[in-house]
């Protein structure tokens, strides 16, 4: 009876919110008053996918969803911002029948890092994803090593974890699991055998703090370590790139699945990885998954494209925050190699709170900007200050940087002067501030590392 | 003038190596910064040599190792300080320079032992933003508190807080000065955030 009351309930807070544009875990908070342990007694389908890390979650549960779809299961999954419980219960009690059972074959939860132990007490998910963990958001989340903590207890007993055996801490988690699938990306001709960036994770081993040794890295710790001390190792991996070609975009999945890339990131591979793993784990043949993802990636995730005064741009959303991100951003531009113009934007480091926390901004590796390509460089927005202090500390030529904290005047400014590509790198809070000054332009593809 | 940054590599979570580039800026050309790894600390040591030194911030378990490695070397660093060298240190790792350290679990380690307050580490994690007064400047501070821990015992604060938490969440006095001896759980680039902070210091060096 409660659970038909609570379903009932969210169901129509649900088809109200839809009226009145309301917040999408109201419905689900409301059932979870009604019946605190209403997940506890939800029939669920046969694959319950859930998907957590630092980066690329969203991506990789958007892409599944798609995969999944498109090969007739009926997916029910839910979008960024309801990630936390009341999130979780709003979706899954919107798609249940009045006795409680999902209406659906397979349930696919994006689920937050530090919320996951709270919604894993009610069920537990088949498969658990964890993509990797970097430095994100460290004002709330603390460190990545916290981050490791408060998603160990999420694991329950019986699932199967999909890992990235190639973040030396994400590969930890195979300890607490029952079962471990492993996925990760061969060594390929972008892999350095010296570690790039402004910090380096994987110096130690997470497990005994000895010093790690890396065959490669293909960007931050994220490669093939041996730890000195207890032994600790990238594992052999079930789902693998084999190959992966940045300049042809396009990568190869066990030796033989060939799927293309929109955005020639090393970043996206993982998400796509990620999501193979998945959708093969759960009955889809390898020859389907690749060929879904190929059509995904065709039609989604693309870049934004605008015109600003005399310039033609491209809009690169990078998380504030997170300097993997940011890193992502300025490597595409480095790597580009044709002329252009960079404008970076720091005005509200978060859109759900207020901080003047820009601690993270040294994490970036600005260096990367300090090439012949890159012609002027504008810093813009309420740290734009801060923005020129933490590059006056990289070797980019001080001539080479303009500081315009209003954004309105920055724009007038980079769009007066000809040059030939401006790629502007920011994060969503700060995105609209910037491209209401600006005429759009078809996009082309691309991804963003969510 | 010498600077160590002391386990560059291994306390270095929030950017904080901003703070000894600042410094060094801030001194001119004659200062040079000696960058030591965790791996280094082996074998004799010679803390005397230095005009200062910066140690960050640390995840819990590096700070634990870190104080482990630095044990070997309290007497060094002891003679270092009494000798005029001046230490800033700055998230958790002021912690490591206190009497004892108790985990959210209940076991206890000693600390250095240096100075004679202890620390006591909790589950919940404390963010917020911070303004501080500190007597060595005209600036209120601005930084960033991001820890699971409380400090107590110490008679000599860095700073006075006007709004955000010190030492203990019911504390208004934040951090510790004893001698040379700077410590605040302020993370990430202090110096770069108050430049007059860095002003301080560099006279202080001069
Ligand atoms: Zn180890």
């Amino acid at each position: 009876m409660r659970m038909f009351l609570a379903v009932l309930v969210c169901r129509f807070i649900h088809f109200m919110g839809g009226l009145f544009g309301r917040g999408s875990s109201l419905p689900g908070l409301v059932a979870l008053k009604i019946y605190p342990s209403v997940l506890a007694h939800v029939k669920f389908p046969p694959a319950v996918v859930a998907v957590t890390g630092s980066n690329g979650k969203t991506s990789t549960v958007e892409m599944t969803a798609h995969v999944l779809k498109s090969v007739g299961k009926k997916v029910i999954y839910n979008r960024e911002g309801s990630n936390q419980i009341a999130g979780a219960a709003s979706l899954i009690l919107s798609s249940c029948t009045l006795t409680g059972k999902v209406k659906g074959d397979v349930v696919l939860l994006e689920t937050d890092e530090r919320y996951a132990k709270h919604i894993f007490k009610y069920f537990s998910p088949t498969h658990y994803v964890i993509t990797n963990l970097l430095r994100d958001q460290l004002t709330r989340n603390g460190h990545p090593e916290w981050v490791y903590d408060s998603i160990l207890p999420s694991i329950p007993r019986g699932t199967t974890l999909v890992l990235n055996a190639d973040d030396p801490l994400v590969s930890c988690f195979a300890d607490a699991a029952d079962k471990t699938v492993w996925f990760g990306m061969d060594r390929q001709p972008f892999s350095t055998e010296e570690h790039i960036g402004v910090y380096d994770d994987g110096k130690y081993c997470p497990k005994c703090k000895a010093p790690m040794e890396y065959e490669y890295y293909h960007f931050n710790h994220i490669g093939s370590y041996r730890c000195t001390g207890c032994g600790h190792k990238k594992a052999a991996t079930d789902f693998t790139v084999t190959a992966a070609d940045l300049e042809k975009a396009e990568i190869v999945i066990n030796g033989e699945y060939n799927i293309k890339l929109a955005f020639s990131g090393i970043y996206n591979i993982y998400n796509i990885l990620a999501c193979f793993a998945v959708c093969s784990l759960i009955g889809v043949s390898g020859g389907d998954v690749a060929q879904n993802i190929g059509s995904y990636v065709l039609t989604n995730g693309r870049i934004q494209r605008y015109r600003l005064g005399v310039n033609e741009g491209m809009f690169l959303i990078s998380k504030h925050e997170n300097s993997v991100s940011y890193d992502s951003s300025l490597k595409y531009i480095a790597q580009s190699g044709a002329d252009c113009a960079v404008i970076v934007i720091v005005d509200s480091v978060s859109r759900r709170y207020e901080t003047g926390e820009t601690s993270w901004l040294w994490d970036i590796d600005f260096e990367l900007l300090n090439c012949d390509s890159v012609k002027r460089i504008y810093l813009s927005g309420k740290h734009a200050e801060e923005l020129a202090v933490r590059l006056s500390f990289t070797d980019i030529p001080a001539d080479r940087i303009t500081v315009i904290p209003d954004i309105e005047k920055m724009t007038e400014a980079a769009g007066a002067e000809k040059y030939g590509m401006l790629y502007t790198v920011t994060c969503f809070s700060d995105k609209d501030k910037f491209l209401s000054k600006t005429e759009p332009l078809e996009n082309v593809c691309g991804g963003v590392d969510r | 003038m010498k600077l160590l940054h002391l386990l560059y590599d291994f306390c270095n979570l929030y950017g904080d190596y901003g703070n000894i580039l600042t410094l060094a800026r801030a001194l001119g050309e004659s200062a040079n910064i000696r960058r030591m790894p965790l791996t280094e600390l082996s074998g004799e040591l010679d803390f005397t040599q230095y005009g200062f030194i910066y140690i960050g911030s640390a995840t819990e378990k590096n700070q634990r190792t870190a104080l482990e490695f630095l044990r070997v070397y309290r007497d060094a660093l002891k003679a270092a300080l009494d000798n005029g060298t001046v230490i800033l240190a700055t998230g958790n790792s002021f912690e490591m320079f206190g009497k004892e350290l108790t985990e959210a679990s209940g076991e206890t380690v000693k600390g250095l032992g240096l100075f004679d307050f202890t620390v006591t580490r909790s589950d919940e994690r404390t963010v917020t933003d911070i303004h501080a007064v500190f007597s060595g400047t005209k600036a209120p501070i601005t930084g960033f508190i991001n820890r699971c821990s409380a400090i107590h015992g110490v008679d000599s604060p860095f700073f006075e807080i006007i709004d955000g938490i010190g030492n203990t969440p019911d504390d208004k006095r934040e951090g510790i000065i004893s001698g040379g001896f700077y410590g605040t759980h302020i993370i990430g680039p202090l110096l770069v955030r108050n430049p007059e902070l860095a002003q301080y210091f560099a006279e202080l060096l001069r």
